[in-house]
Parts: C-alpha cells; sequence; structure tokens
C-alpha cells in the first residue's frame, strides 16, 4: 500500500485532496515547485532516513541555497547522525558560508559532533 | 476496560485445565502400575523372555511373541517408509496442482487424511484378500509386515508431508539459485533436513501398529508358537544367507498383542499374570519407540535451525 | 466507500503515470548507459496468475556496473530482478512476454526454451534473508560447485577458499570450515551467501535487498563488498534504501506500479531526476 504525505507537515493524506486537511497547504503550489524547492521542504521529513539522504543530494549537488535550512537544523536537530551528514554537505559544498558554518560545528554543543567536525575536517590540514 | 487482571476465568481454568491434566496422569500411572504389579512375578523371572508359550502357565514365556513382533515391526518399518516417503515427497514437490491430473492429485490428498481414521480390521481384510489370496505371501512375516506398514503409511505421509511444509522458501530457492535441479534439491536438502520430522511420524505410527491385533488376526496369526523362523546369520562371510531371509519372511509367527490376547482369554488365573507381564513389556516398548522420537526431534531440531 | 477512493487514487496514479508522459519525455527518462550491455530488457511484461506485475519494462543493464533497481514497496523491483534468474518458475502460473536477452551471448532469458541451469549457474543471486544451507560453512560454498558437476576436490578447495576471499570471509572462518553456517553471525551469513553465488564464477549477480535484514556495521562490509564485486561482475541490486543506491550504484533505475519510470546514472536520477514521479519518491512525498 502506497502512502501519501502532505509535503508541508508531513501527515498522512490522500493524494486527490488539493488542500492538506491539517496544515491548509495548498498542494496545486507543490506541483510546480521545482526539485529544489522538494528538497528543502523534505529537510522537515519526519523520516530520518529520508531527511539523511536530503542531506546527500544537497551535498551533491552542491546547492547553495540549503545552507540558510542547514544552519537552523544544527540548532534543532536531535540525532548525530543528521549532523554528520550535514558536515559533509558542507564540505561538498564548500563555499564561504559553507565553511563558516562547518567551522562553527567544531564548537557544537554535542561533543560528539565537535569532535567529528574538528577530526575530519580540520585536523588534516 | 474494567476487566480485571485476575478475573475469575483466569483462576479458574488453570485450576480445571489441572484436573484435566491430572486425569490423564492418573490414568496412564493407574495402567502402568497396575500392570506392573500384577505381571511383577513374571517380570522378573528372566525365563520368561526365552520360553516359548505352554499349556502350563509356569512354563510358558513370549520368547516368539517379542522375537515375532520385532521381526513383523521391522518389516513394517521398512515398508511403510519405503512407500510413504516418496509419496510425501511426491504431493508436496513434484504434483501439479492444475488441471485433471491436479484434481486427482487432490483427491488422493484429501483421502490420505482419511485413511488414518479407517478402522484396522479394515486394512486386515484388505491385506488378506491382496497379500495372503492373491500374492500367496500365506500367514508370514511378509505379510504381516505389509499389513502394518499399509496401517501406518497415511501417518508416514502426512508427517512427512508436514516436515516438508517446515523447510523455508528460501532455503529451496537457494539451491535452485546455485544451478541445482529438482532432484539435486530433494536430495540433498529436502530429504536430510525433512528426516527428522519423518522419523517422528515413523515411530508415532509404529507405536500405534506395535499394539494391533485385529488385522494380524484377520491374515491368520497364529496364537500359538513353539518355534523360532530360521536364524538367516551364517559363521562364513558375508555373514547372512540370503536363502534364509526368504525362509524368515515367510515364516509364521505370533506378536505380542495377539499372545496377550490369547492369555487374557485362558480360565486359569496363573495365565492372567503372564498377560499382565507381557502387557508391561509391550507397554515398555511403546515407551522407548516415544523415547526414541523425542530424541530425534531434539537432535534434529539442534542441528537444523532457521 | 474508503476503499472505493483508494482504488480510485491507485488507478489515477497509474493513469498519471503513463498518460501524462509523453513519448518524448519517456526517451528523457530512459538514458542508455555507456559502454558494454550486458542484458537488454525489451517490452516485458510478467504476470502472475491474472496480476499483471510488470508493464513494458525497456532496460538495459551495463557490465561490469552496478545497477540498482529502487521504488515503494510492490512496486515490482524484486520482481523484475527475479526475472533476470528466471526464479519465478518455480511456482506456477508465471507468464513472461517480451525478451531479456542475455549479452554477448545474445541468448532470450524471457524464452520458455532456456535452459534454466545453465541460466542460474550464470546469474548467480543472493537474498533478502541470509539463507545458508544448514550445512558445514564449505558445503555452502563448494555445493555449487558440486552440482555443477565439479569432482576434483584440489580444485573444489582452492574454487571454496577463492570465493571466501572474494566475500571478505575466509579470514573470519578459516579455521573452521566445518562448522555449521547458522553458527556464522547474520552478516556473516549473508557473506558467505554471497561466497556460495560467486563460486561458480556467474557473469552477474543479483542481490535482493541483500542488507535490509542486517545491522549497520554488516550492512557497510556487505556495501564494500559489492563495490569490489564489480571488478569482475555485473551486478544488480534492489534496495529499498535509497542512501544505499546512491552509495554503491552507478545506474539507478526507479520504478512504480510495475513500470520503469525513470532510469540513468545514478548520480543524475538524485540529483536532477527527469520525471515529477522519481522527485516525489526522492523527497518522500510517498512511500
Amino acid at each position: 500500500m502506497i502512502h501519501f504525505f502532505c509535503p508541508n507537515c508531513w501527515k498522512s493524506i490522500s493524494d486527490r485532496i488539493i488542500i492538506c486537511r491539517y496544515c491548509k497547504y495548498d498542494l496545486r503550489n507543490f506541483n510546480s515547485l521545482s526539485y529544489e524547492d522538494k528538497l528543502i521542504l523534505s529537510l522537515k521529513h519526519p523520516v530520518k532516513e529520508i531527511r539523511r539522504l536530503i542531506i546527500f543530494i544537497i551535498g551533491l549537488k552542491k546547492f547553495k541555497k540549503a545552507i540558510n535550512e542547514f544552519s537552523i537544523m544544527i540548532e534543532e536537530e536531535e540525532d548525530p547522525v543528521i549532523l554528520m551528514e550535514i558536515a559533509k554537505a558542507l564540505r561538498n559544498i564548500n563555499n564561504n558560508e559553507a565553511k563558516k558554518m562547518l567551522y562553527k560545528l567544531k564548537s557544537h554543543r554535542f561533543p560528539i559532533i565537535a569532535r567529528y567536525v574538528e577530526q575530519n575536517y580540520y585536523h588534516l590540514n | 476496560m474494567n476487566k480485571k487482571l485476575n478475573s475469575r476465568s483466569d483462576i479458574l481454568f488453570p485450576i480445571l485445565g489441572f484436573l484435566a491434566f491430572l486425569i490423564v496422569i492418573s490414568f496412564m500411572l493407574t495402567l502402568i502400575i497396575d500392570v506392573f504389579i500384577d505381571g511383577f512375578e513374571k517380570i522378573k523371572d528372566p525365563s520368561f523372555y526365552t520360553s516359548y508359550p505352554s499349556r502350563f502357565p509356569s512354563q510358558a514365556g513370549i520368547l516368539s511373541g517379542w522375537i515375532g513382533t520385532l521381526l513383523v515391526m521391522a518389516g513394517a518399518i521398512f515398508w511403510s517408509l519405503l512407500i510413504g516417503i516418496p509419496a510425501g515427497i511426491y504431493l508436496e514437490e513434484y504434483a501439479t496442482k492444475r488441471g485433471i491430473f491436479g484434481k486427482i492429485e487432490t483427491i488422493i490428498e484429501l483421502n490420505i487424511n482419511n485413511l488414518a481414521a479407517v478402522p484396522a480390521i479394515i486394512y486386515g481384510l484388505l491385506a488378506l484378500g491382496i497379500f495372503v489370496y492373491r500374492f500367496k505371501f500365506g500367514e508370514s512375516i511378509l505379510t504381516a509386515g505389509l499389513t502394518l506398514s499399509i496401517l501406518m503409511l497415511p501417518v508416514i505421509v502426512v508427517n512427512t508431508r508436514e516436515a516438508i511444509r517446515r523447510i523455508p522458501r528460501d532455503i529451496r530457492e537457494g539451491a535452485y539459485a546455485v544451478g541445482a535441479t529438482k532432484w539435486d534439491t530433494v536430495r540433498d536438502h529436502i530429504l536430510p533436513y525433512s528426516l527428522g520430522g519423518i522419523l517422528t511420524g515413523l515411530i508415532i505410527a509404529a507405536s500405534r501398529a506395535i499394539g494391533e491385533t485385529a488385522p494380524l488376526v484377520t491374515i491368520g496369526a497364529l496364537t500359538f508358537i513353539a518355534f523360532l523362523p530360521p536364524s538367516p546369520f551364517t559363521s562364513e562371510f558375508p555373514f547372512i544367507a540370503p536363502d534364509k531371509i526368504w525362509e524368515v519372511l515367510m515364516s509364521p509367527f505370533t506378536v505380542l498383542p495377539i499372545q496377550i490376547f490369547n492369555w487374557v482369554s485362558r480360565p486359569q488365573a496363573a495365565f492372567q499374570i503372564n498377560a499382565a507381564a507381557a502387557g508391561f513389556v509391550l507397554l515398555i516398548l511403546t515407551v522407548l519407540m516415544n523415547a526414541l522420537a523425542y530424541y530425534f526431534r531434539q537432535k534434529v531440531r539442534r542441528k537444523y535451525i532457521w | 466507500m474508503v476503499i472505493g477512493t483508494m482504488i480510485d487514487s491507485i488507478k489515477n496514479l497509474f493513469l498519471g503515470a503513463s498518460d501524462r508522459v509523453s513519448a518524448e519525455e519517456k526517451t528523457r527518462a530512459m538514458q542508455k548507459p555507456e559502454g558494454e550491455i550486458k542484458l537488454e530488457v525489451k517490452d516485458l511484461n510478467f504476470s502472475y496468475g491474472d496480476f499483471r506485475a510488470l508493464k513494458n519494462i525497456n532496460l538495459n543493464i551495463p557490465t561490469k556496473k552496478i545497477t540498482a533497481l529502487i521504488g515503494p514497496s510492490g512496486c515490482g523491483k524484486t520482481t523484475l530482478l527475479r526475472c533476470f534468474n528466471r526464479m519465478h518458475d518455480l511456482y506456477p502460473g508465471s507468464r513472461y512476454e517480451g525478451a531479456i536477452i542475455f549479452h554477448p551471448d545474445g541468448i532470450n532469458i524471457a524464452s520458455p526454451h532456456i535452459d534454466l541451469l545453465d541460466l542460474r549457474r550464470r546469474i548467480g543471486m543472493v537474498f533478502q534473508r541470509p539463507n545458508p544451507f544448514p550445512k558445514s560453512i564449505f558445503e555452502n560454498v563448494a555445493y555449487g560447485l558440486r552440482v555443477n558437476g565439479v569432482r576434483d576436490k584440489n580444485l573444489i578447495n582452492e574454487r571454496v577458499e577463492w570465493a571466501l576471499n572474494s566475500a571478505a570471509l575466509w579470514d573470519e572462518v578459516k579455521d573452521r570450515l566445518d562448522a555449521n553456517a547458522y553458527s556464522l553471525s547474520g552478516g556473516q551469513q549473508q557473506r558467505l551467501c554471497i561466497a556460495r553465488a560467486i563460486a561458480i564464477e556467474p557473469d552477474i549477480v543479483l542481490f535482493d535487498e541483500p542488507t535490509s535484514a542486517l545491522d549497520p556495521i554488516s550492512t557497510s562490509k556487505i556495501e564494500e563488498l559489492i563495490i569490489k564485486l564489480k571488478e569482475k561482475l555485473t551486478i544488480i541490486i534492489v534496495t529499498h534504501n535509497m542512501q544505499q543506491a546512491a552509495r554503491v550504484s552507478d545506474y539507478t533505475g526507479f520504478m512504480y506500479l510495475g513500470e520503469l519510470i525513470e532510469f540513468d546514472r545514478t548520480k543524475k536520477i538524485f540529483t536532477v531526476p527527469s520525471q515529477k514521479l522519481t522527485e516525489d519518491y526522492i523527497t518522500g512525498r510517498f512511500g
């Protein structure tokens, strides 16, 4: 059985309705969105594996607009695996903004993330 | 949601269940203890096991009885495995289940389960007609073995199929995926992995067959036999004489249940002791067979886990 | 009523998938891989009983590359995989239409006249749940050789050692080759199954969600192994884990309701998919 989710609040909905009955998101808007915009929306996906994949794809695409989203995520995200994936993606994008944020991650509130970034991206050079 | 954790039925059922269990156990214990006490005088007498039946209760023994039982059971086990295992494998692995052939197979399949419920004496009549009159095997050990094997077949086929069905689909697919043929898969996987279940079924069937009297009486087992079949063993290589084996198969026989039946029907009280003692021996044989079944099951379970 | 809506929505989706896409767009969605082609799937339809499980699949599997098949559960990815070694034939009621050409010989795998034993010898398979035989570790690997008529003891020993080495398992089991395969951990069992599959030197190995029953460390070991194996073999892997597809595969096919929606280089599928359905699946809009 295939389930559909509202791309805004990620609650399970039918694929035929036009307005999400939970968050009133207009799904007609969604169909005109670009892939990049969909990726940004999916950074809030409730399934961890999907979030991780999206961050990975953003890194692959060197998609700079997502860095703003990352800055919110590194404050709110509780899962270290996701945070590590963000660090990897920042490393891939590697513009000034990304470098700045990666530097910020070096003193992240999770020691495991701070250590991970320190060892993998700063210790070498 | 206002059900209490310890509702009345939760207390009541274990008590009823335990009572039922007590009844079953006490029946069994009574039987064994009663037979043991009644026959104790003979059970402890070694000559009881090495003497032939006799007119005199004190001299009568069960030698021809237990040897007959062992020979007949050996034959029954041999024949039922020889026919039952391939039949079970065929139904489970090869039967098409489609078309007219499939319809016939489905009917046969349904009837295999019914066959297990047919009264044993019917099998006796069948065997009398086929083995004694048609094939002229006589009232022999061979006929008795074949008769009991027919009795055991349904149970063995059903158990074989169940054991095969317990083998996970993945294992078969694993074999086919490296290029094994159907026969390779049956020989190397299906048969060895289901052997434990097959043997368990065999012993269950044999435990039932060992106590059967009616079909053997029907085919003409004797009640009074004062000799043993000839020994097929020789002192020279290869230590077995093939012509003697045929003689063994064709010799007349008696078995323990018939012996017991015979003694019970005698008027003398002393024969009742013999009957009880022989009954005890039969019980022990059955318990031993069940213990063997348990042993096999455990052994195979340890070896084949998925 | 609810069920009616569900059926409607499925119909809608399915119609949407084929109608919305123009012929031109369809060719854009099916990129031909570079290099040599190993398997060429042409208009493949597959059904069991009355259920049409695969619809007009057209696909080229490149030689010595890893091709991943992704899609929501029930989309037919495992069904397609099991067409390649005709595993469906073990069960009654399967019907193939179209062709699967096995290069370089050009034999048609979907033909009813093909030698299934030879086919399965040349196209190995690793299953979703580790399924070693309840025999010794050595016998598990040697089994494929034995049923294919290898009798020479030295050759068998040699091939078993080679296969276990290639499956990165030799060092862990070399002292207990006689132990039962079920004494191994789940990850080791799966590597044993890989050794069993490659011992007979197939051209292609099919992986059916090989890590879905394993822990993360065993998973990464299997993934490393799969990447190493592509030096010698063509690999097709079905996975429900998109990250795994992104990590290991060179090409990815996205399937939905029995159809192949998009096939392209893995990096392209994930960064610039050409189909809306692919976009929505990757971004977790449905699943």
